[in-house]
């Protein structure tokens, strides 16, 4: 199993391979996960992880790091996650669904 | 070396915009897999489909146009589902043949955990139209392309040719494992990637004989 920093690192390895998948999007995601906290700011194709909160995010994302790392290797899916509130939003909802496609 | 599932340049679905929207649509599409499960796409209607819901018709075609739109939007999300597992199961084994049975483990774990959805395609999805067959087979080459490298790196000769038999393998397996094998004594996914890869890369007499308990051939 990975850890959330390995899942991330892919994240931005995936935009940066494959910059098309991020093609026109300018965002700030904050992930709260189990009491620690992640940032992933996209940019312009680009993409830049860092560990922490986010000064100002667009999204935030909230889930136990359990149910974030089944999210992200795909044993949970993410709208049935959100359904049993096992994932949280507050923010723009519509750029947490585009999180979706970046996964992929 | 990773087996890589990804799929890039994919259009993505016009995705609903608020929380509401998207709790709605994951519950129609909940409800749909579990409609279709039961009845299969032929049978299934979009009156089952909002009753299970618990939603309106008009509700319904807030999201999708039709039965066949919802059926291809569930595929689509359960291909997603296996894609990440795959590769995410084997990311980080640096062993070609560990990374081989890692793969096929995750395989034939997302097929025990959706095995009624998997038999439905399995029996309809390839009957319902060219549509849903040219998704069904872009996920098998996809899953195909992913482990093509892993055999490379086995030394197996024409990877694509051998990569496409061994998910056509899996799935056949698979299908046997949950619909044919009498006495139902279930083998657990770790020992059904063993075998088959086993099978795979050293031939049929290189199959490991499991115990009993594992569910083997003595079971």
């Amino acid at each position: 199993m990975p850890d959330a920093k390995q899942v991330f690192s892919e994240i931005e390895n995936r935009i940066k391979s494959k910059p098309e998948k991020a093609a026109g999007l300018n965002a700030t995601y904050q992930f709260d996960l189990s009491g620690e906290s992640w940032t992933l700011k996209i940019a312009d194709g680009a993409a830049s992880v860092s560990p922490g909160p986010a000064q100002s995010p667009n999204t935030t994302l909230i889930a136990t790091t359990d149910d974030w790392m089944n999210i992200a290797t795909g044993k949970l899916n993410p709208v049935t996650a959100f359904m049993q509130q096992k994932l949280k939003v507050k923010g723009d909802m519509g750029l947490a669904m585009k999180l979706q496609g970046l996964l992929q | 070396m990773v087996t890589d599932v990804s799929v890039s340049g994919r259009a993505m679905y016009e995705l609903p915009l608020t929380q509401r929207q998207w709790v709605r649509r994951g519950e129609l599409l909940e409800a749909a897999r579990r409609i279709f499960e039961r009845d299969g796409y032929h049978t299934a209607t979009v009156s089952a489909i909002v009753q299970a819901a618990g939603l309106s018709q008009g509700a319904f075609y807030l999201y999708f146009p039709d039965k066949k739109a919802v059926f291809a939007a569930l595929q689509e999300e359960m291909a997603t589902l296996l894609r990440r597992r795959i590769y995410w199961a084997t990311r980080d084994e640096p062993d070609p043949a560990r990374r081989l049975e890692a793969g096929l483990k995750a395989y034939f774990e997302f097929y025990d955990e959706y095995r009624a959805w998997n038999h439905r395609l399995a029996l309809e999805g390839l009957g319902i139209d060219e549509s849903f067959e040219a998704r069904q087979r872009q996920l098998y080459e996809t899953l195909a392309g992913g482990f093509a490298p892993t055999l490379t790196e086995l030394g197996v000769q024409h990877p694509q040719i051998a990569a496409a038999g061994l998910i056509g393998m899996a799935a056949q397996v698979a299908y046997w494992q949950h619909y044919q094998r009498q006495p139902s004594v279930a083998m657990s996914p770790a020992i059904l990637a063993s075998v088959c890869a086993s099978l795979f890369l050293n031939g049929a007499p290189s199959i490991p004989s499991p115990s009993p308990s594992q569910g083997g051939p003595h079971a």
